[in-house]
């Protein structure tokens, strides 16, 4: 008996090491070449030190446009779950046909390509587009807004483009609601508001932390969005890394912006984790 | 999954000492690699280059592959003594960065039977230039009535909030750059006129694109009027509907060279000088000369015509006079500073 | 506020709960069909039938989950219809008792304070004394996921009843219970409501249940009132033969009307015999078809037995239940019929194929219905 056991356990092991090798080779060895390039202190090589880093965190620029990435995330994540609640919610009372609808809208977005979904938001954000063409045709403006090629017009386009990844986990924790705590909070006295802000949205809150989590991570680094919709001027760390990468061949630096990169969305990330165990501590019925 | 730990030894073994030794590796024989840009040029080359070495090598085997400069070093670079590509094309830039990087062989200048009959500017010794990319201005002739005839055009009252640019990251963009310093008294190694004249330039701009493609966007999309623009990539957005016309300002069109290079060590060097060699004939050039390629040839052999004839120049020697080269070299220099400078100054 | 004081008001008198012709529609079909039940302050009534029969919608009706289609709902003499659940001042136990898992027993307990705006000692205060009540004084600081199923069970009841509702509400609460606990829990529910004296409806589909614990059963099938009597009435003076049947064991016999009136029948049943019994329901005159009900301890064997009612048959089938026995026995007319009789002086099992008379322990137990 615990022969077989044993025996079974170790294939599983075996079945795992193609998995395991292809990590290492597609994963860990990239990263450390990454990690030693960035310690390169010039693009041909020989020295290494800090330089790259001493450069990156003291420019006040650069530093810039961390910050104005890690913020943009903040900005798209905060849109994106205000947008995404609803919807989820919406998918939770309805009926079942009903269900499916919604989900196929929700999912939709994931059977096209990313610059698909981005060229839509071009159409929709250009002067031509379908927000000017309305409100000029309704007369609330005489010239056509800037939409495209703005900080507000990236945010709206990450949003949407982002959104299964918020709605999906979102969806998946309110079905996990019993729907009678809704009821039990009712009989009990509370308004739909109380009922929401003390039942629904704590029981929601793994739901809310992986969507934000995802969407968060996915927003950051959405450098097709965030190039076709922000343009040429809008500088956030992917365009930052592939300007220095690509144009300037200037890989040292590029890979030290990368690292640092890395780790403030590891920060970031691991915050959300902490928050995650928190509440799935007391949600797990 | 029968990998043993002695396999996986042995394997990561090989794996290393071959990093370790790279002369340890053998010479494979291997079809010629060209890597071309991706898109028309992929298609042009398809169609009209590959066919043409075919029949000069008697059917030898070839693979297009295509790839940016940016990924063409980097691949040479990894593997300099087995390189997996035998050709390379490059935009100015990207090829002066090759060079340095020593990833290339000098042209077999007195075997070519082509490389005395290009045009001055396309007998580089390091790979000569098969192709010009020309920049001019681009507007659509819906909105702008009467066509525009300088570079200065663009400050005009008159497209307050309707000029498109590219940033820094792209030659068109850099190039344009230096257009303006030269407009303004300033040069490859004086930038800062160019930096003046973008900064008066900044109420009349819609919009700075982050690569020339989002220039076509913007053009369908009508968030711009009047941008500089590549004429081959106007003459794509043409066909397909998109009302953009070409002009060349009387200051002269920007032209890049792309040039052509055989890689360093490559096991198939001959093939490679073939395969540019074809490049260079005056039949292939005059091919991709017509509809739909429209592409600049560089033999002077070729004689210019069609719709290139009538929007860019009749003959060479009018190419000469109307088309200005840059000095790569020194804008290399401090190109990355441009860059650096670009993004911190132009916000719009 | 909320205390002593009130709930000790309502320790002796409950509110009144009257449903009047409550019809619940949904598309086609009729959910609830006009039912009406005069409920009295202080009674515990269980709505009992089978899946589907309208019990658990009408339930939702009172808490004000759903609106009923016509009919109305009315508290103490006050109709609540217009009200949303939140201020209905009606307390429900559900059948997985939906306590909140994030929060702790004794926040669970106060959630109905809170939101009522009491202020946090009294919530504690109160909250402890209906944990008190339901004897789990000590678990205030536990998680739900951290009690047994009837200690759970005993939260959602003093959460249900430290609000003092008007009315409680409990659904199916002791389905998800093993067998043993059950017994347990129903005594001491019903011993909390006696104290409390709360208005009380039981939703269950458990017939003993619902005739252990309640003042008196409804009895719903297919969205209609089949009856609404206390539970003896309910056991032995069925008013319909679905009652009759759903409720206990009954065997059916066919037969025909010879004879009726206020006070019992005569019935020749098909398998022979002719049978005393009580006055028939609904409308059958002498000469139609019924069905008679006789439940198995309404029968014995009797090898004497030479009356007029009396059935010959053979025996199929003996089962020894402990206390009783039961025996399966084929009569004249093919049907079958369980007997069910004391096991006295440990006596033996008839064994299948043995030919037997049966006969009633006593005349006019026999309910008799119109043949369907």
């Amino acid at each position: 008996m615990a022969a077989t056991l044993r025996n079974v356990t170790t294939y599983d092991l075996k079945l795992a090491a193609p998995l395991a090798a292809g990590f290492v080779v597609f994963f860990v060895t990239p990263l450390v070449i990454l990690l030693a390039l960035s310690f390169q202190t010039d693009p041909q090589g020989g020295h290494f030190g800090l330089t790259q880093y001493v450069n990156f965190l003291g420019d006040s620029f650069s530093l810039g446009v961390l910050g104005s990435t890690l913020w943009l995330g903040v900005k798209v994540t905060a849109l994106t779950l205000l947008l995404g609640y609803p919807v989820a919610w919406l998918h939770q009372r309805s009926p079942g046909w009903a269900k499916g609808v919604i989900m196929l809208l929700v999912l939709l977005p994931l059977l096209t390509s990313v610059v698909v979904r981005t060229f839509a938001w071009v159409v929709i954000l250009g002067r031509q587009g379908i927000v000017n063409a309305s409100l000029l045709g309704l007369g609330l403006i005489d010239t056509p807004l800037k939409l495209l090629y703005t900080e507000g017009g990236v945010v709206m386009a990450l949003a949407q483009v982002q959104m299964p990844l918020m709605v999906l986990p979102l969806i998946t924790a309110l079905s996990r609601i019993d729907p009678n705590l809704a009821d039990a909070s009712s009989v009990l006295g509370a308004g739909h508001w109380r009922t929401f802000r003390k039942v629904i949205l704590p029981l929601s809150l793994p739901g809310i932390i992986a969507g934000c989590l995802l969407t968060y991570a996915a927003a950051i680094t959405a450098f097709i969005t965030q190039s076709l919709i922000g343009g040429g001027q809008m500088l956030f760390m992917p365009m930052y890394i592939y300007q220095q990468a690509s144009t300037l061949q200037n890989w040292p630096f590029a890979a030290a912006i990368s690292v640092i990169f890395l780790v403030a969305v590891l920060v970031v990330v691991s915050i959300f984790n902490v928050l995650g165990r928190l509440s799935r501590g007391y949600t797990n019925a | 999954m029968l990998l043993t730990r002695r396999t996986l030894m042995q394997t990561a073994l090989t794996l290393g000492a071959m990093h370790a030794f790279p002369g340890l590796t053998w010479a494979q024989a291997r079809p010629l690699v060209f890597a071309t840009f991706t898109g028309s040029w992929e298609e042009a080359h398809k169609a009209v280059l590959v066919p043409a070495f075919r029949k000069a090598t008697g059917n030898a085997d070839m693979v297009l592959d295509p790839m940016l400069s940016v990924d063409q070093i980097a691949k040479v670079n990894a593997a300099k003594n087995n390189p997996p590509i035998d050709v390379m094309l490059h935009d100015p830039g990207p090829a002066l960065q090759a060079i340095a990087q020593d990833l290339v062989e000098p042209y077999p200048v007195e075997k070519s039977a082509h490389y005395k009959d290009l045009i001055p500017e396309a007998q580089v010794p390091m790979g000569p230039s098969p192709f010009f990319q020309v920049v001019g201005i681009t507007y659509n002739p819906e909105t702008v009535k009467t066509p525009p005839t300088s570079w200065a055009d663009l400050w005009k009252p008159e497209f307050k909030g309707r000029v498109g640019i590219t940033n820094l990251n792209s030659t068109l963009g850099t190039g344009f750059m230096v257009e303006l310093a030269k407009m303004h008294g300033g040069s490859e190694s004086n930038i800062d006129p160019a930096f003046k004249a973008l900064e008066a330039l900044r109420p009349s701009l819609a919009a700075v694109a982050a690569n020339p493609g989002q220039l076509a966007t913007l053009f369908q999309q009508g968030q711009i009027d009047i941008s500089p623009g590549n004429f081959n990539a106007i003459q794509i957005l043409k066909a397909r509907g998109v009302p953009v016309e070409f002009v060349i300002p009387k200051e002269g069109a920007i032209a890049f060279k792309t040039t052509i290079h055989i890689v360093k060590n490559s096991p198939n060097k001959e093939l490679a000088f073939k395969l540019i060699e074809a490049a260079l004939s005056p039949e292939v050039q005059a091919q991709l000369m017509e509809e739909p390629f429209l592409i600049v040839p560089t033999n002077t052999k070729v004689a210019i015509k069609g719709e290139l004839a009538k929007t860019l120049a009749k003959d060479h020697a009018e190419i000469a006079k109307k088309f200005v080269f840059q000095d790569w070299a020194k804008i290399n220099e401090q190109r990355s500073a441009w860059i650096e400078r670009f993004n911190r100054e132009i916000k719009v | 506020m909320v205390g002593a004081s009130q709930s000790s008001q309502s320790a002796q008198r409950g509110q009144t709960l009257l449903l009047d012709g409550i019809t619940q529609r949904y598309g086609n079909t009729l959910a609830v069909d006009d039912v009406t039940l005069d409920i009295k302050g202080g009674e515990l009534v269980a709505l009992l039938g089978p899946s589907g029969c309208g019990k658990t919608t009408l339930l939702r009706i009172i808490a004000g989950f759903m609106a009923q289609t016509k009919g109305h709902v009315i508290v103490g003499g006050e109709a609540i219809d217009g009200l949303p659940p939140n201020r209905r001042s009606v307390g429900i136990v559900f059948q997985n008792y939906a306590l909140f898992p994030h929060m702790t027993v004794a926040e669970n307990v106060a959630y109905g304070l809170d939101a009522r705006g009491v202020d946090g000692a009294t919530q504690r205060s109160e909250a402890q004394r209906m944990l008190d009540l339901v004897k789990l004084g000590h678990l205030g600081d536990r998680m739900p996921r951290q009690l047994s199923g009837g200690q759970q069970q005993r939260v959602a009841l003093a959460r249900a009843l430290a609000v003092n509702p008007s009315i409680l509400l409990l659904d199916e609460p002791f389905a998800a219970l093993d067998k043993n606990l059950r017994l347990d829990m129903q005594i001491e529910v019903k011993r909390i409501q006696r104290l409390s004296g709360i208005t009380t409806i039981l939703v269950t589909h458990d017939q003993e249940e619902a005739l252990s614990m309640a003042d008196r059963v409804a009895v719903l099938s297919q969205g209609r009132l089949e009856q609404f009597s206390p539970p003896t009435e309910i056991y032995d003076a069925p008013d319909s033969l679905f009652v009759n049947t759903f409720v206990g064991s009954a065997n059916l016999l066919g037969g025909v009307l010879l004879d009726a009136d206020r006070s019992g029948g005569t019935v020749q049943l098909d398998a022979g015999g002719t049978i005393e019994t009580r006055a028939p329901k609904g409308e059958v005159r002498p000469g139609g078809r019924v069905t008679v009900c006789l439940r198995p301890e309404h029968l014995r064997v009797d090898p004497a037995a030479d009356g007029a009612d009396t059935l010959n048959g053979v025996v199929e089938m003996g089962l020894p239940l402990g206390a009783t026995v039961v025996h399966e026995v084929r009569v004249a007319d093919g049907s079958a019929v369980k007997v069910s009789e004391p096991r006295i002086d440990r006596a033996a099992l008839f064994a299948p194929g043995t030919p037997v008379r049966l006969a009633p322990v006593a005349p006019r137990l026999a309910s008799v219905f119109a043949a369907a």
